[in-house]
């Protein structure tokens, strides 16, 4: 980089007040054309709020925008749009009853040549084109809602690319990709910024922010804290400035296990997704699962737990026998953390804290009367624990920032006497600091006798936190490592096949 | 790959389809069974009128309900566009047919529009907001007509005539009813609209952020539904030539969203389709005609209508399950198999 370069973007001290709470306090920003500017910070520092200031979609309280050199006052998100400037939202908000293709082409301005009739044949070879570029195999046709959400994903950033784009703002869009999509997305990314598209990438994996970004923004509490050159800042700095506190490195001192089977799955099978699937899980064993996306990790979960329909095969507690059903799965202290934690784990429109209550009434409540102190009391506990971020703990959950969505629904199983862990993508969408709380949650649970069965996409996570790794490949496991056999290229080779040994970015 | 799919998502709507199909093949069969006199012309006629006006105002409904929304007035609606055009009529004889009829649907238009603004700027739920203007459309029905029918010996015969001519054999009244359907058919599934239209039910939060007019495509399908409403009005007029303003389309909405959400459109919205509503019609229009044939009571027959038809939303529901989780299945396994 470097030389002059005129600036796409300027914000110019942007304010933006929640009621009494101050989200962003006279925040500056610049982005030039040409630039991979990166925006991280904690959960809850501000980060979609400003990316969301800047699409419009959001109204900002005090301050000024300008975008090509000139002031934009708040206008309609439509206008916005139309002048180049696109945002992925960190869920993806597709409309689940319409087809990819259709999802694509809903806000198309019909104007070519002089037909009014939208031309659906040119759409679906565009889409066809730019869905082949980013990689993706599934049909345009496909309603959006049979999709996987890295899929979905996709198809909200191909909606995106159909459009004339000055700026594309992407937040958060690695949370539940693969390495390999990781990487597809990462060279879609750089050809778009060659093509002098201006990028604002939002993300907490900091390894990825580095390898990506030419400049990145470091946002706490709202308030812009640092601006680096990425070739002049390191990992390290980044989580200092972030958190303002060290955060200590996930033990992985002794990754021993007791020996005694707690869990075990034999020949287990659920039409369609997990084909023959046998292992056992020791107390204090972390067994993680990893895989490609769509390998049928979470679908494993999910059988096991019960909530999927199982065609042959056994789920044998050690303690409790044999596992069928979900109640029985409950009663045998099995608990299941879901992928998709904003959709099935949460009630949006409802507290905080009777969010996080709501797992845990047997605590709380006696004869089924509420006990509104007990309830506030572990609340706060979990609050405190996972250092959610919140104005009061009577704030509705839908008003709470994407990682703290996820924290709250993480937390609220925790609480229990759980003996077998099911968890799935345990840090998806979770600040550096809170991960590592997550992480070590994990570690001593796993130390007391909890046996942790983890699903994780993120090959860090994944290989730190694991004991033992299996890999699973089209609903079969495709192999199993332990000890010094555990690395990122053993995962990679195992998931995607030997065909693509040695070629893992 | 793409056409394997396509015609999986055919088959799986002809599945659905093919269930209201054989259900109405069913009530024929008993109708016909029971009381002989079901098949005489002179009833299925009679039928036939009834389900052609159902089917003009529930093509509207239908995509009224793909937006989440629903529209309870469409009766008061009905009612009011044919008072005012038969008070036209009964004033000025030699008003022209097609200018009646214009005057019917702006009537009709006009209150959609207030059920829109409601709903969208004034953000008051379309189940409430439409319950306020049921009645007050309704009561407005008697203000403007000040209690007093329509005789028959007032409606002109040309609007009579609707109902049972035509140039080209069949009634324009059924001619209507298709090209009520075909139109919301068209516009569903081949336009661009149509699809925001789908979106807007299907995820409202990500219809704004996708920049589509939310307000405006909300208006824009209660306006639809009220411009039917108003030619269903004509119909109306045409088929009882007597316009009483307690009677004219009172309880319609009942069979029209009854229609509709048997024809499978999704109440939450986002999903369903004229074909559905067309064949939900029809079975509306057969069951309440046959219950009446074979001399079923009156207090049995809506006892009777409710029960079946939350016995076919339920199995109806249960099928659908059974094929999108099939469905569902399918998609997956070819993922994973390539
Ligand atoms: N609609 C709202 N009402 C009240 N508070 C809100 C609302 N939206 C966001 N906030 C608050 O604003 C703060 C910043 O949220 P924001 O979503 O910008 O965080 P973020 O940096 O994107 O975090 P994450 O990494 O978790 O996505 C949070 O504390 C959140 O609780
Ligand atoms: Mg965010």
């Amino acid at each position: 980089m470097g030389g002059f370069t005129i600036n796409v973007l300027e914000c110019k001290s942007v304010s933006k007040w929640y009621g009494d709470a101050a989200v962003l306090k006279s925040v500056d920003f610049d982005l030039a054309q040409n630039e991979i500017h990166a925006i991280v910070g904690e959960n809850g520092a501000g980060k979609s709020t400003l990316v969301k200031i800047i699409s419009g979609l959001v109204p900002v309280d005090v301050g000024t925008i300008k975008f090509e050199g000139s002031d934009r006052t708040f206008s309609n998100i439509r206008e916005i749009q139309n002048s180049g400037v696109a945002l992925i939202h960190q869920e993806p908000r597709l409309f689940p009853d319409l087809s990819v293709l259709e999802n694509v082409c809903v806000d198309y301005q019909v104007r070519d040549g002089k037909s009014k009739r939208f031309n659906w044949k040119k759409a679906e070879g565009e889409t066809k084109e730019l869905l082949a570029q980013l990689g993706c195999s599934f049909s345009v046709h496909s309603p959006v809602k049979a999709l996987s959400v890295a899929d979905q994903q996709m198809v909200d950033m191909v909606s995106a690319l159909r459009k004339k784009l000055k700026l594309l703002i992407v937040d958060e869009p690695t949370a539940s990709l693969t390495p390999s999509e990781v990487a597809r997305l990462f060279e879609t990314i750089r050809k778009l910024n060659a093509s002098g598209v201006a990028i604002i990438f939002i993300g907490h994996r900091l390894e990825e922010v580095l390898q990506l970004s030419d400049r990145i923004t470091v946002l706490k509490d709202g308030e812009v804290v640092a601006v680096k050159k990425t070739s002049e800042t390191t990992e390290d700095e980044l989580i200092r400035l972030m958190v303002g506190r060290n955060i200590s490195a996930s033990s992985t001192d002794s990754k021993t296990s007791s020996g005694q089977t707690s869990l075990k799955v034999s020949n287990l099978e659920s039409p369609g997704y997990v084909a023959d699937v046998s292992f056992e899980v020791n107390r204090g064993e972390i067994l993680g699962i990893g895989g490609l996306v769509g390998a049928g990790r979470s679908e494993l979960l999910e059988t096991i737990f019960g909530l999927r329909k199982r065609s042959a095969g056994e789920v044998i507690s050690t303690k409790h026998g044999s596992i069928k059903k979900v109640k029985r799965a409950i009663s045998s202290g099995i608990a299941l953390v879901p992928e998709d934690r904003a959709h099935n784990g949460l009630f949006l429109n409802r507290s905080i804290n009777e969010n996080l209550v709501i797992t845990n009434l047997k605590l709380t409540s006696r004869g089924g009367k509420r006990n509104f102190g007990k309830e506030r009391e572990i609340g706060q506990e979990l609050i405190e624990k996972f250092r959610v971020k919140l104005s009061s703990a009577t704030q509705l959950v839908r008003e709470l920032s994407g990682g703290n969505q996820q924290k709250v629904s993480l937390a609220k199983w925790l609480k229990q006497e759980i003996e077998i862990l099911l968890i799935d993508e345990p840090s998806r969408g979770v600040d550096v600091g809170s991960k590592s709380e997550i992480h070590q949650f994990l570690n001593n649970s796993a130390k007391d006798g909890m046996s942790i069965i983890m699903v994780s996409s993120d090959m860090r996570e994944l290989i730190e936190l694991s004991h033992r790794i299996i890999v699973m490949r089209n609903g079969r496991i495709a192999g199993e490592l332990s000890g010094s056999e555990i690395s990122e290229e053993a995962v990679l080779r195992l998931a995607s096949g030997l065909a693509t040994a040695g070629k893992g970015h | 790959m793409a056409i394997k799919l396509n015609s999986k998502v055919t088959y799986l709507f002809k599945k659905r389809e093919f269930g209201i199909f054989l259900f109405i093949l069913v009530l024929l069969a008993v109708f016909g069974t029971l009381e002989p006199r079901f098949f005489r012309s002179d009833n299925l006629s009679a039928i036939l009128s009834s389900v052609g006006i159902l089917m003009v105002v529930g093509a509207g409904q239908t995509l009224v309900i793909v937006t989440r929304n629903i529209d309870l007035s469409v009766g008061s609606t009905l009612g009011m566009a044919a008072m005012v055009m038969g008070m036209v009529a009964r004033e000025n004889p030699d008003f022209p047919i097609f200018g009646l009829i214009v005057i019917a649907m702006i009537v009709g238009g006009l209150c959609g529009l207030l059920n829109g603004l409601l709903v969208s700027y004034g953000k008051i739920p379309a189940i409430i907001a439409t319950l306020g203007t049921l009645a007050i459309i309704r009561g407005a029905v008697f203000l403007v007509s000040d209690n007093v029918q329509i005789d028959p010996n007032d409606v002109p015969q040309g609007i009579i005539n609707l109902a049972t001519t035509s140039p080209i054999g069949i009634p324009w009244l059924l001619i209507f009813a298709f090209l009520s359907i075909i139109l919301v058919w068209y516009v569903s599934s081949k336009t661009l609209l149509g699809k925001r239209i789908y979106a807007v039910g299907s995820n409202p939060e990500g219809a704004i952020s996708r920049g589509l007019s939310f307000n405006k495509i909300t208006i824009m399908v209660f306006v639809f539904v009220g411009v039917l409403a108003g030619l269903g009005g004509v119909l109306y007029t045409a088929r009882y030539a007597t316009i009483n303003p307690a009677d004219v389309g009172r309880g319609l909405e009942f069979d029209v969203i009854s229609a509709v959400v048997i024809g499978g459109t999704n109440i939450f919205g986002g999903s369903g389709t004229a074909l559905g509503t067309a064949l939900g019609c029809i079975l509306i229009g057969i069951l309440s005609n046959g219950l009446t044939v074979v001399g079923v009571s009156p207090f049995w027959k809506a006892c009777a209508t409710g029960f079946l038809i939350l016995a076919a939303v339920a199995i109806d529901n249960s099928v659908r399950k059974r094929q999108e989780q099939n469905f569902l299945l399918a998609i997956r396994n070819q993922r994973t198999v390539n």
